[in-house]
């Protein structure tokens, strides 16, 4: 990762490789979503455009678990978890030991699939996937990876961001949330086939604009974390105490002793606690 | 300091993101202390003293080396009824909720711990560690338009007096923000510059320490025994233990096995207290591999 690549991935939060993927590897793996085609999620409508005028479309279409695909599918996967462009740039961003964190997915726009809100932001600040600069050394908690199987073109939509906006210390305007007024600050990056983009998840705002090209956007993504930074997936799954640390260990434990009991896991919202005046401890709601 | 003992006052957040620790007193009623003190000698038996051999804790500085090795006790959680009870009232006890909600912000988390730390006169030091300079993900410090995130606060609860010059737990105040190396007389405390404090606390106080601080333990000096029972919290999103489910095949499934050696490594769940070698990749953007 040279000097350039480390100043425009400092500015903006973001950073794109040209031609990181062989036609054939393009091949391989569109060919596999096309073999897994009757397993793709179709969401529900309006889901990520949620409140937007703007990003507002048909629904997304996603298709989960392409590491545990059957042979040869998983491959094509396999081989972007740890190709050699990400390790050396990964290496950098998020440190020495990063690890997968959960992912890999892909999304298969057809025209007129909905958008996603703009989501992440420097402010709050976010401990999980915050961007950090000390001494000459960078550091990201949370860094997606995503690999485009298609091309996208100027306005086409797609992934989106607000460049700078991982450093940004005021809480973002509703119209940029949304897209309905963005201030002239989202910018929708043009990719080819092939191309892999890194942008910081949850520092840097990002989200997805409505697809308006004819053919599929295919984008496969990838969410890495730093060594102890830990979001959702497999986490989410193993945070409950008698999960985590074993049923014998938190058998009889209050509610309020359970809560601070769970896992690592950033997703979830059951763990709060509050404590009134007179010092009563309690879990707070939802 | 002005405080309601259930909430985290203005000066004592000050007093933390100035200093990088906090002791909140008579967070524990002379009850409360007689109760762990007898749970513990309850398991008095099951204390061990760590080995000087090697250097010990004090890492051979000759300011911190003592005649015997730190006296420790785990697994305080899962003891029997009713020794137990005393440590989980500690685990989410209304002192510690109100200022970790206000250092890690709600959702925190135990990640490790509770271990007592014990001591009779001559007992070792440790080394001091933690800094804020190289940064440390796992135990970073930071603070933003009037909130703080703290990703490792230790809780340390005293179940007896320390007073000025007995020695025990010491800080280097500030620490927590310092953007050079940390000296090596620092340290060691063979020329802490003055800069490292020992706090005085009574039994039924309790501190809170930012890891990011540059901490550590001075010789035990007192005529008594120390006890302090360490509570290791995390904010929601971090880890430093590396819990049940570490390898690749227990968090995501006997599946993994037949990945290659760079894959399977980037699988590793979260944590910092590996262990073993955790596996890392290197890339010289032409091939991926583990590196030695």
């Amino acid at each position: 990762m040279d000097k350039r690549e480390r100043y425009f991935w400092d500015l903006t939060g973001y950073l794109i490789l040209k031609d990181v993927l062989t036609a054939d590897e393009i091949a391989a793996a569109n060919e596999a979503i096309d073999h897994c085609a009757d397993r793709i999620y179709v969401g529900q409508p309006n889901e990520g455009a949620q409140d937007s005028e703007t990003l507002r479309g048909t629904e997304q279409r996603v298709l989960h678990g392409l590491l545990e695909l059957e042979e040869p599918y998983c491959v094509p996967f396999r081989k972007m978890l740890v190709h050699p462009q990400i390790i050396m740039r990964l290496n950098v961003m998020c440190g020495r030991g990063f690890r997968f964190d959960h992912g890999p997915w892909v999304t298969d726009s057809a025209k007129g699939t909905e958008g996603l809100v703009m989501h992440g932001q420097g402010e709050p600040h976010k401990p999980y996937v915050a961007y950090h600069h000390q001494n000459n050394r960078m550091h990201c908690g949370g860094v997606t990876v995503t690999w485009q199987l298609s091309d996208i073109n100027a306005g086409e939509g797609g992934f989106a961001c607000v460049p700078g906006s991982h450093k940004s210390r005021f809480p973002m305007p509703q119209g940029v949330r949304t897209c309905d007024d963005d201030l002239g600050v989202v910018l929708q990056p043009e990719m080819k086939a092939g191309d892999v983009i890194f942008f910081m998840d949850g520092a840097q705002t990002h989200g997805t604009h409505a697809w308006r090209a004819e053919h599929h956007r295919r984008s496969v993504l990838f969410k890495y974390a730093d060594r102890t930074s830990v979001r959702t997936g497999v986490a989410k799954e193993i945070a409950p105490p008698e999960i985590y640390w074993g049923k014998e260990l938190v058998e009889g434990m209050t509610e309020t002793q359970r809560a601070v009991m769970y896992g690592p896991c950033s997703s979830l919202h059951t763990t709060k606690l509050t404590v009134d005046d007179d010092g009563t401890v309690c879990v707070e709601e939802g | 300091m002005d405080s309601n003992k259930y909430v985290m006052s203005d000066e004592e957040k000050y007093f933390f993101d100035l200093t990088g620790y906090l002791v909140v007193r008579g967070a524990l009623t002379p009850e409360d202390i007689d109760k762990c003190n007898a749970a513990i000698d309850y398991y008095a038996k099951k204390i061990r003293a760590r080995s000087v051999d090697d250097g010990g804790l004090a890492r051979g500085s000759s300011t911190l080396q003592g005649q015997t090795g730190r006296l420790e006790l785990t697994g305080m959680l899962g003891w029997e009824k009713p020794y137990r009870e005393p440590f989980r009232e500690l685990l989410a006890h209304p002192v510690v909720v109100s200022r970790l909600n206000g250092m890690c912000g709600k959702g925190f988390r135990l990640d490790h711990g509770p271990l007592m730390i014990g001591a009779t006169a001559g007992t070792e030091g440790h080394q001091l560690h933690g800094a804020g300079e190289p940064f440390s993900p796992a135990v970073w410090y930071h603070q933003q338009n009037g909130a703080i995130y703290c990703r490792g606060v230790t809780v340390a609860w005293q179940l007896t007096d320390v007073n000025d010059g007995d020695g025990g737990f010491a800080v280097v105040p500030g620490s927590h923000k310092a953007c050079e190396p940390t000296p090596e007389g620092v340290r060691t405390v063979e020329d802490d510059m003055g800069l490292a404090v020992q706090p005085v606390m009574k039994a039924g106080d309790v501190l809170f320490f930012a890891e990011t601080a540059t901490h550590g333990t001075l010789p035990w000096k007192g005529k008594g025994e120390r006890r302090s029972i360490l509570f290791k919290y995390a904010s929601r999103g971090v880890a430093r233990s590396v819990g049940r489910f570490f390898t690749p095949e227990a968090r995501f499934g006997e599946w993994t096995k037949t990945l290659s050696p760079e894959q399977h490594a980037v699988l590793y769940g979260p944590g910092v207290h590996t262990g073993a070698e955790l596996p890392t990749l290197e890339s010289d953007g032409k091939k991926t591999w583990v590196a030695e």
